[in-house]
């Protein structure tokens, strides 16, 4: 009885291995193959696939999307191997996979240091192909009337690269755009509530236009230190606007007009937080300063528990914390 | 009965390892895996799998990790 128990049990396990073990690659035809790979001859540039419905395929680099091309080569150039590292991370600039290049640069550096002037060369073309990149992003957002996608590609730039050309063109953006377009998302309840803001709300109606401005200016400043305390100064704005909003909530608590008031402005006061948060984390990040980083995402999180940009920029700093440094181009 | 509390044993052993590219339980897990959008190929991918250099299997546009390919 025991032996044919464990014999079952055997069966089954043996039955998941195979479909844990399924890998998936993309044709340039857009075409997703599942199966496992058997083999690659690195001479002819051939791929052989064992297919889940268990044909055996042979692929010709060139017949793959770039995205599985870039994995092929990942999988057979060793990390040791510093300029075959310089060569994958200059294919995966070039299919466009950014932070993937900007990773394989470490790893060609560290595997040959010999390698350094032209790791830093390929590293500057790297940079200015990735900020065009947001830049094009940005404005494709722009004629989208996509304002909040539109900040976030210029927002990498002017913290990532400010002092590059695509930085000066990202401030003149924000500088045209952030103010007015920030100001307008309030617009709707500036016309349902003025009596309200003129009368109860006024002192958190002042403090949250100061927030939006101070937000812009810290997206502008030309100095690290200057943005920061233009952010922190926006979030205690922030603060007390939240405050002024729970004060007139509780002064007329059987208002339902007031009440959907106070909750629609507490949540853009929030959502305006949780981004000057996000803006000082990734400062904070981008100068490898992970613990105060992680405070500032904590504090979106707080405001926001289900915050995705926060989740993932959590999960990249615990992962950087632990590695040491964050791989960013 | 013996087979089938050995069988619910085993199915209740397994449920984690089916459960394992879905992500659940801590936080970081709950992030999805975004290979192939412009954020993550800019930012890189924070999904668990990806950040501890492994591909995840559900996403043909993963490119985190390596294929397994047996040497010759």
């Amino acid at each position: 009885m025991f032996l044919r128990s464990t014999l079952i049990v055997a069966l089954l396990a043996a039955l998941a291995v195979p479909s844990a073990a399924q890998e998936k690659i993309k044709l340039k035809t857009g075409k997703v193959v599942s199966g496992r790979a058997t083999a690659y001859d690195a001479d002819k540039q051939i791929l052989s696939f064992h297919t889940e419905d268990g044909q055996d395929v042979q692929y010709k680099l060139d017949d793959l999307d770039s995205r599985s091309v870039y994995l092929v080569y990942a999988s057979v150039i060793p990390k040791d191997n510093g300029k075959g590292q310089l060569q994958l991370a200059n294919f995966a600039r070039d299919a466009g996979l950014f932070e993937h290049a900007a990773r394989r640069y470490g790893y060609a550096e560290a595997a040959d240091p010999s390698l350094k002037p032209q790791v830093d060369s390929a590293r500057t073309d790297l940079r200015n192909r990735a900020a065009d990149y947001c830049l094009k992003n940005a404005r494709a957002a722009q004629a989208k009337g996509d304002a909040k996608e539109a900040q976030k590609w210029l927002d990498i730039v002017l913290q990532r690269l400010p002092n590059s050309p695509q930085a000066a063109e990202a401030a003149s953006l924000v500088e045209q755009n952030y103010a007015r377009e920030a100001n307008a998302r309030d617009d709707a309840l500036e016309a349902e509530h003025a009596e309200l803001l003129q009368k109860d709300l006024k002192k958190g109606k002042e403090r949250y236009d100061s927030m939006i401005e101070r937000t812009r200016k810290g997206l502008t400043a030309r100095n690290e230190s200057q943005s920061a305390k233009e952010w922190e100064n926006a979030i205690d704005d922030g603060e007390v606007v939240l405050k002024e909003i729970d004060k007139v909530a509780k002064k007329y608590p059987d208002d339902p007009q007031v009440q959907e008031g106070a909750e629609r402005y507490r949540a853009l006061t929030t959502e305006q937080m949780v981004d000057l948060h996000m803006h000082l984390a990734s400062q904070y990040t981008t100068n490898s300063s992970f613990k105060k980083a992680m405070k500032e995402v904590n504090e979106a999180l707080a405001l926001d528990p289900q915050n995705p940009d926060a989740l993932a920029q959590r999960a990249r700093i615990e992962q950087a914390s632990n590695e040491g440094l964050f791989h960013w181009w | 009965m013996k087979l089938g509390r050995t069988l619910a044993l085993f199915l209740f052993c397994s449920l984690p390892l089916a459960c394992r590219s879905s992500g659940s339980g801590s936080p970081d897990m709950e992030v999805p895996c975004t290979c192939g959008t412009p954020t993550a190929d800019i930012e890189g991918c924070a999904h668990h799998a990806c950040l501890s250099g492994h591909r995840n299997p559900d996403n043909p546009d993963c490119v985190c990790g390596t294929l397994s390919i047996p040497k010759q």
